[in-house]
């Protein structure tokens, strides 16, 4: 792959799963500064990576591989903090001027997803959040390496463990 | 709410989630962080290997500069070891890096695959990293210590104090290691391991990693004591067996035999072997009724050249191979040398003590006779070479820090050389005018001194210790012992004083003196070494209780009565005591050397034997002034001295028992040096110092050395001796030739 393909496939990818990238580097970190560090790490492995993609797998699927690999794989203490760098990204949720009731519960609920993403084990929340992408088992099955029969049994389990979790929060007074 | 309205919740609220980026900026950063992820492989690739490929040749520089021994290039192979094994490892997890775009099954399980093999690496660190080095370094620690003449015990305790610090060192890595598996590398294979298990099947819940004994879950959760313990207890194991084995292999030759013997030397007269049993030698017929010529035939036979040595030293393996396997005794058919009566029978032990006697009598005369060998084989064809030329080349050939050495013919200077540095790496050149530590040469300094107050009626040689101090405690034993028993080495004085006497530094004075009197009077409140008056015995003791009876007698102290009697009236200006000591730090007089591991250490100005045994060993002088001294002595054997009577000089000169005379060695004619030599020499091993007089040649010989190496240095003094003594021979020749 020439080097300008390269670029322009991987800035096409960018604008497309972008947001998996930083929903994954999100639900994997806790502060937001952790977050920038490997959403920027997860997209290093990505342009590594280009050149061995082979088109078996969508991108979608390629990216998300990438995604929960290195975020299993990626440890704040790993890594000098890059003090002198600008973040590369910038997050937008696009709700400026758009507060109608529905988006602030929707907003909400989000936020406590994340919450409740951050107290699962790390398959468990790569499952669920796989599941709240909307991804089929097959995809889902191709991502984690699992039979499809697998990631349904995980998946209830994860789902069910997921409720739990947002059940006690709504509990959480305040 | 249920999952699927979370779901519903969470695409609702980040559909509208949009990322905004530079796409320049971060196509740099990118391509800028992958330069450094190469950069940072090959660094981590080829820096082990890089520091140890600059370490092979360093290595083999420093063995070559320093004159190390064989075992210094052991070390080699571990270094070598290291490569090969950090190179076949890199090689063999080469293709097994996890993918990042890999399911992340897949992922976690190749991640714990490296994760596994990097604790087993490390875990293991001892023996693919630490003993490969540590090993060979203890080695050559030991082989260092055997080649300064210690024997085994000693080398290994000493070897063990820089191999000790060598173990802390790695003790402090391998801890090093085994936290970094701790603290970092096992939590990461428990997190490895738990998200493998939640993502595979319950029914298949088995993990694979490259390292069995880690998979088990509970297996492995921290280095136990207990390991290490056993660990280290095989390690030391392994180490004994190791020395052990060295030792073994180092020592003995064939082990199957027993190594015993029934007599303690064997001569041979022609074939028939000559045999010496309690001390008295014998003409040797038969053992156990076996013809001794059949036994001769079998090992001539069998042998060849080391039939002797075989008769000698492996009776029971000759006997036993011949079908008459010795017992605990044999009959031997013997003829006594010293009393010829008849031929008797002798029922006699075969004891390992004297076969151990029989190998070290064969030992020794090997040992001389090829040393004699060596020493006639280089002076045959050596012509007489000019001491300018001779003293460069002996002082590199021996690799001493500085070499000097002054030839004096009938009191006027025919050569004198010097060569080498003040002080070892410090550019500043000897001058043949610097001062000398002379060591033991004191003794016949000491000697003339108690001569002078003889001839002065101050003393008698006949005074005894007991009679010198009436109101001390002495050992019966010592009460009778004399001054010249005392100055010949036949006194039973031990060689040596107490570590503690050894340690005290008392300054030069009544101080010294009275710390003298103290140490000798507490060796002379136990019994002698040896009976007196019966047999030689080298003893810095001796000559320090002669020193401190001298002072006794005339109330004086040891050092004023010696420049009183000897250096003032012989004009020794630049006599002293203690190492030559520079006025200034621009390093006027040369400084004493010690050799550790190779290294030449400047002793500094103050290292030196305790004073208390000035007596026998602390003057300094000039090699001028050392050949005016010997000069005297010369003269003196002559009946020509100025400081002594021709009847004292020879009491001075004669041997008592062995060839020690009053602080001289008497050493008859060889064929080095065919000539009566008159010789000392000493050393603080820090310096060296040989002083020699050919009475027939009227020639004085004095060669120093700022370099404690004794051995070497002795044996360059003693070719510069025989060169002199062959000049002497030469002129000798040339004025037999022409008359004229």
């Amino acid at each position: 792959m020439r080097d300008e393909d390269q670029k322009a496939l991987f800035m096409n990818w960018l604008n497309e799963h972008g947001p998996s990238v930083m929903k994954v580097a999100r639900a994997y970190t806790l502060t937001a500064e952790d977050c920038q560090d490997l959403a920027q790490e997860i997209l290093l492995q990505a342009w590594r990576s280009l050149p061995t993609f082979e088109h078996r797998a969508s991108a979608a699927t390629w990216f998300y591989r990438i995604a929960l690999n290195t975020a299993m794989n990626w440890h704040r203490k790993d890594k000098p903090r890059r003090l002198t760098q600008q973040p590369l990204l910038e997050v937008h949720s696009a709700t400026v001027g758009s507060n109608s009731a529905d988006q602030v519960q929707h907003r909400d609920t989000v936020e406590q997803l994340y919450k409740a993403i951050h107290q699962l084990p790390k398959a468990d929340a790569a499952l669920v959040l796989l599941y709240l992408d909307d991804l089929s088992y097959r995809e889902m099955a191709e991502i984690l390496g699992i039979s499809e029969s697998n990631v349904g049994v995980k998946l209830n389990r994860a789902k069910k463990a997921l409720s739990d979790l947002m059940k006690e929060s709504a509990h959480v007074p305040g | 709410m249920s999952p699927d309205e979370f779901q519903q919740a969470w695409q609702a609220g980040t559909s509208k989630t949009r990322i905004n980026f530079d796409a320049d900026t971060l196509l740099k950063e990118v391509q800028r962080s992958q330069r450094e992820f190469r950069t940072a492989i090959l660094i981590r690739d080829y820096r082990e290997v890089g520091v140890a490929l600059v370490m092979l040749p360093a290595w083999v520089i420093m063995g070559y500069a320093l004159s190390l021994p064989w075992t210094w290039y052991l070390v080699m192979i571990g270094i070598v070891w290291g490569i090969v094994f950090i190179l076949v490892d890199r090689w063999r997890h080469k293709h097994k890096l996890p993918g990042p775009n890999e399911p992340l099954l897949i992922s976690a399980k190749e991640s714990l695959t490296q994760v596994e093999h990097q604790i087993w690496l490390l875990r293991n660190i001892v023996w693919w990293y630490l003993l490969p080095y540590a090993l060979p370094m203890f080695v050559f620690f030991v082989d260092a210590c055997r080649s300064t003449g210690m024997s085994w015990p000693p080398a290994l305790v000493v070897a063990s104090l820089p191999s000790l610090f060598v173990a802390l060192l790695y003790a402090f890595l391998y801890v090093l290691n085994q936290r970094e598996v701790r603290k970092r590398l096992e939590p990461r294979r428990q997190e490895l391991l738990s998200l493998i298990a939640s993502l595979t099947d319950e029914t298949t819940g088995e993990v694979s990693g490259a390292y069995p004994i880690l998979t088990g879950k509970s297996s492995y959760k921290s280095i136990s004591p207990r390991r290490t313990i056993i660990a280290t207890l095989v390690a030391l194991i392994l180490l004994a067996i190791g020395i052990g084995g060295i030792f073994v292999f180092a020592n003995l030759d064939d082990d199957s035999y027993e190594k015993l013997a029934p007599f303690t030397d064997v001569r041979w007269a022609e074939d028939a072997p000559v045999v010496e049993i309690d001390g008295e030698w014998h003409l040797l017929f038969s053992i156990d009724g076996t013809d001794v010529k059949d036994i001769v035939a079998f090992c001539q036979r069998t042998y060849g050249d080391k039939w002797q040595k075989r008769f000698g030293e492996d009776l029971v393996q000759v006997l036993t191979e011949m079908g008459q396997k010795p017992r605990d005794t044999v009959k031997l058919d013997v003829l006594s040398t010293a009393t010829p009566v008849a031929r008797t029978t002798k029922d006699v032990a075969m004891t390992s003590a004297n076969r151990r006697a029989v190998r070290a009598a064969a030992e020794k005369r090997e040992f001389s006779e090829q040393q004699l060998e060596e020493f006639r084989a280089k002076s045959r064809n050596e012509p007489f070479v000019p001491l300018a030329k001779l003293i460069p080349t002996l002082r590199q050939e021996n690799k001493l820090v500085g070499l000097a050495a002054m030839v004096v013919v009938d009191g006027k200077l025919v050569g004198s050389a010097v060569d080498g540095d003040r002080k070892a790496r410090s550019g500043v050149q000897l001058s043949i005018g610097d001062q000398w530590h002379l060591g033991s040469i004191t003794k016949s300094i000491t000697a003339t001194m108690i001569a002078r107050l003889v001839e002065a009626g101050k003393m008698q040689w006949t005074d005894t210790v007991g009679a010198c101090f009436p109101n001390e405690v002495i050992h019966d034993d010592w009460k009778l012992v004399t001054l010249r028993q005392l100055l010949t080495h036949t006194s039973g004085a031990p060689a040596n004083f107490s570590v503690s006497v050894r340690r005290k530094k008392p300054a030069l004075g009544p101080e010294c003196t009275q710390a003298r009197r103290e140490a000798v009077l507490n060796v002379m409140a136990g019994k002698p070494e040896h009976a007196p008056g019966t047999e030689f015995a080298y003893s810095n003791v001796g000559f320090t209780i002669a020193g401190a009876m001298a002072e006794q007698a005339t109330g004086e102290t040891w050092e004023d009565l010696v420049k009183r009697e000897v250096f003032e009236p012989l004009a020794l200006e630049s006599a002293g005591f203690g190492p030559p000591k520079s006025l200034d730090k621009k390093l006027e007089q040369p400084q004493g050397h010690t050799t550790a591991f190779g290294w030449k250490v400047a002793a500094g100005e103050d290292a030196d034997n305790t004073f208390i045994i000035g007596p026998a060993g602390i003057v300094h002088m000039t090699l001028e002034d050392l050949c005016t001294y010997a000069t005297e002595h010369l003269r003196g054997e002559l009946g020509q001295g100025t400081l002594l009577s021709a009847e004292t000089y020879k009491l001075l000169h004669t041997p008592e028992l062995d060839d020690y005379a009053c602080g001289w060695v008497k050493k008859g004619p060889t064929a080095n040096i065919p000539y009566d030599v008159y010789w000392h020499n000493g050393s603080n091993t820090m310096w060296y110092a040989l002083v020699a007089f050919i009475p027939e040649t009227k020639t004085v010989v004095a060669v120093t050395s700022n370099d404690g190496d004794i051995a070497r240095a002795e044996a360059a003094a003693w070719r510069i001796v025989q060169n002199s003594a062959r000049s002497s021979k030469d002129a000798e020749q040339r004025q037999t030739s022409n008359p004229s």
